[in-house]
């Protein structure tokens, strides 16, 4: 479905994957619409996700089987229309720091939040300019701050499982333990213990996941929701968009797992790193908010 | 183009091509051909409120209904959808032939990245959401329609990300040999400092608008007033992005008008290096300055000060440019074209708005511009007057290499001869409506003091509107029958020392 066809004036290139995918993420839009909208379905909403994903890895595996049993496949032939070499990997550290500057706004206001509004902290009655009630909330009204607790007057070493936590934090360490082996076997060219340890980090990640909706279930179910106060919110938002992120990032680590089971990762290591890269950088995000949302 | 290649059928009309192409160029003209569409769908909702606002009393009760939502509607196409997609448009049709090289760094992902554009026009469109562009809280988090908006914005900003690093990997990686950063062109450099605003500033609206609808479907308290953080955080948040999405909007309106500037004149461009450290600068103050949205919403006096003497210093790179644009064209051997008229209407509405610009930044007197038609009058100036004033100069230049032939320059030259007094009409009636207190976002001033002058103002600007809207039909009219009908373009239709726009000597 990639062709270069050429004839007298020029040579026409064109990819109808492309635009499938292009017009698939409508699916995007309607699954956020429809889960993030209290009259409507948030079970379509879920199933519209998933169609998308459907099309996202559909074509992901044709373009991997592509790649590896063709050599000639690819808009560009080999790299001679670089003129500057750059790292395979850099793409992906451009778009980490756009996800870092991400993941500091949704982590720094949240913590600039409860600095200003819980007490056990100190810095509510700071009258400098930076987490002061007064000029963060420009509406701001002494009554209305309930403290950084739940509805039920509870903190976060109360409310938040961090046992639990703890131990599903070095479950996701030993994650990124994997992904270095994993590279490690790549760079080694070796495909079985690639895809193994490939598979080990997806299936750990799965791990990760699946405690983070077992301690939400729990939560919903004590009565601790993102209505909760600000508490509740900004906990709510950091670890929903963190879960998110693993999600998409098991999908990646699987789909590097087909690709080393059929044989075709490169073999300086290089498709295994950028998705490490990814990876890793999940995992430090975690430690950081698991130390200022669990810990503090 | 040869007359052998224009017998051959258009390429859009191979629907393969059409969906599917990866060529830089087709994917210009898509983005391009996107961008007029949502100006005409966009001007006509804006049209509409003009002919509402010619009387005062309300003549069709309708649109009392109608107009937040026209109103919303038409600031984030036009935004969006029309100067940014343009932008795009032209980058990518642009930017590989002036660097030298082939495609762009991910042809693929270029075609993706302009079809997720299809569904998020869809959503912003159907959402119908009425509270202005600027989706101020409480009221936005009480409205229908949110999570649509929320779902279009999502995927026009994944849309402008992926567009943008694709534009920085091929800049930094894909410049034929020998041609330095320093040397490379300004449109280029343009697209460089758009796409690494874009790249910085599209997190910061994601997390807001989601944050935004947390409020409205979950619950949670980030903007409202019920143990929470109050509105005044969400408008922070919100120009952090959509301050620098104001100069991701006018940056390759600036590289265009030195690109033309530079072509009519026969000349280098004065002050090369000097302009693109004046883009960097206008980028990176850009992200400095937000608080000069916020100026009554009282978050103190040193913080108000802060912002005005950060808004201030941008006025100096944009003079540096404007300077630098005279200077090139001073003593020139200029050739009188189209393309170069429309962008000396950039100079013209650009130092127009600018002026307006401080003087809404003038601390005392915003609180009296703030909230009213001034400041829209301001914007417009430079969006309308400069961004697409520029826009469409780009447009006459290209189209004899887009097209292979020549539109009627009789024709360009009534359609500038009716731009400018249009939109200096129409702008200039809102900075003037403004001042005799209209507020933003309300479909009727009966009732209203100083009512003789507001219905003469607003007279003055709905007839300027209208005439955009001849100069505009005067556009496509040209460019469609000369599609047709117009003569071959030859080689070089504006008999200029460089012909094309990608060549460095001729």
């Amino acid at each position: 479905m990639t062709e270069h066809v050429t004839d007298s004036t020029h040579s026409e290139h064109y990819s109808l994957w492309a635009p499938v995918l292009g017009l698939s993420t409508v699916f995007i839009g309607l699954g956020l619409s429809y889960i993030f909208n209290k009259e409507k379905s948030t079970a379509l909403g879920f199933v519209f996700i998933t169609i998308f994903l459907a099309v996202f890895i559909a074509f992901s595996i044709y373009e991997i089987r592509n790649r590896v049993n063709n050599p000639d496949y690819g808009m560009f032939k080999d790299e001679s229309h670089l003129t500057t070499k750059i790292p395979k990997h850099t793409w992906m550290w451009l778009f980490l720091s756009s996800e870092v500057i991400f993941f500091i706004l949704i982590i720094g206001i949240s913590f600039a939040l409860r600095l200003a509004v819980d007490p056990a902290l100190g810095f509510t009655a700071s009258t400098g300019y930076l987490f002061n009630k007064e000029f963060l909330f420009a509406y701001g009204d002494q009554q209305i701050y309930q403290g950084w607790v739940d509805d039920h007057g509870k903190g976060p070493s109360e409310v938040l499982d961090i046992i639990v936590t703890s131990i599903n934090t070095f479950i996701l360490i030993t994650s990124s333990f994997t992904m270095v082996k994993a590279h490690e076997a790549s760079v080694a060219k070796d495909s079985l213990k690639t895809r193994n340890w490939l598979a080990a980090t997806a299936a750990i990640g799965l791990v990760f996941l699946s405690v983070q909706v077992f301690e939400y279930s729990a939560l919903l179910n004590e009565g601790f929701t993102p209505a909760s106060g600000l508490f509740g919110a900004t906990f709510f938002l950091q670890t929903g968009f963190h879960g998110a992120h693993v999600l998409v990032g098991i999908v990646l680590v699987s789909l590097m797992a087909y690709k080393a089971h059929i044989g075709g990762f490169d073999k300086d290591g290089s498709d295994v790193e950028v998705v490490g890269l990814y990876w890793h950088f999940v995992d430090v995000v975690w430690i950081i908010l698991f130390t200022l949302v669990y810990l503090v | 183009m040869t007359t052998e290649a224009i017998k051959q059928k258009p390429w859009f009309f191979n629907p393969k091509l059409l969906f599917g192409t990866t060529d830089h160029k087709q994917i210009g003209i898509l983005y391009m051909v996107f961008a007029l569409v949502n100006l005409a769908i966009s001007g006509w909702y804006i049209l509409k409120v003009r002919v509402e606002l010619y009387n005062p009393g309300i003549d069709d009760a309708q649109m009392v209904v109608d107009h937040p939502v026209l109103v919303t509607a038409h600031g984030f196409t036009m935004i969006f959808f029309v100067i940014m997609a343009g932008s795009t448009g032209f980058g990518n049709y642009m930017v590989p032939k002036m660097i030298g090289a082939k495609d762009l760094y991910w042809p693929r992902w270029n075609n993706i990245a302009f079809w997720m554009l299809i569904p998020g026009a869809f959503f912003v469109y159907t959402s119908a959401v009425g509270t202005g562009w600027t989706l101020y809280p409480p009221l936005s988090s009480r409205t229908l329609g949110l999570d649509i908006l929320v779902a279009g914005l999502v995927l026009a900003g994944s849309s402008a990300v992926i567009g943008a690093v694709n534009f920085l990997l091929t800049i930094f990686t894909m410049r034929r040999p020998g041609l330095s950063l320093k040397e490379m062109d300004l449109f280029s450099w343009s697209i460089v400092w758009m796409s690494l605003i874009q790249f910085v500033a599209t997190p910061i609206i994601t997390v807001t608008a989601v944050m935004l609808l947390f409020d409205q479907a979950l619950g949670t308290s980030f903007f409202t007033l019920n143990a929470g953080s109050g509105p005044a955080l969400f408008q922070d948040l919100f120009w952090g992005y959509s301050h620098p999405a104001v100069y991701i909007m006018i940056l390759p309106g600036m590289g265009l008008t030195s690109m033309i500037i530079s072509r009519f004149s026969q000349r280098k461009v004065f002050g090369h290096t000097s302009m693109i450290i004046s883009m960097g600068a206008i980028a990176i103050l850009g992200f400095m300055v937000w608080g000069h949205h916020m100026f009554t919403v009282a978050i103190g006096t040193t913080p108000n000060w802060i912002f005005t003497f950060l808004t201030f210093l941008i006025g100096v790179p944009s003079g540096i440019k404007t300077f630098n644009w005279v200077f090139t064209m001073y003593k020139a051997k200029i050739r009188v074209e189209g393309p170069l008229l429309f962008s000396l209407g950039y100079i013209l509405g650009f130092v127009l708005g600018g002026v307006t610009g401080i003087m809404v930044n003038t601390l005392v007197l915003d609180y009296v511009f703030h909230d009213t038609y001034f400041v829209v009058g301001h914007f417009h100036f430079i969006i309308i007057g400069g961004s697409l004033s520029t826009l469409i100069g780009a447009i006459f230049f290209l189209y004899p290499s887009m097209s292979g032939k020549m539109y009627n320059r009789t024709l360009a030259f009534i359609q500038f001869a009716i731009w400018i007094p249009g939109y200096i009409l129409t702008f200039q009636g809102m900075n003037m409506t403004g001042l005799y207190g209209m507020p933003r976002r309300y479909a009727d001033y009966q009732g209203l003091p100083y009512l003789d002058e507001l219905t003469f103002w607003h007279r003055v600007t709905t007839i300027g509107a209208f005439l955009q809207l001849a100069s505009f039909l005067l556009m496509f009219g040209n460019l469609f029958y000369s599609y047709f009908k117009g003569p071959v373009a030859g080689d070089n239709p504006f008999r200029l020392k460089i012909p094309t726009f990608w060549e460095e000597t001729a």
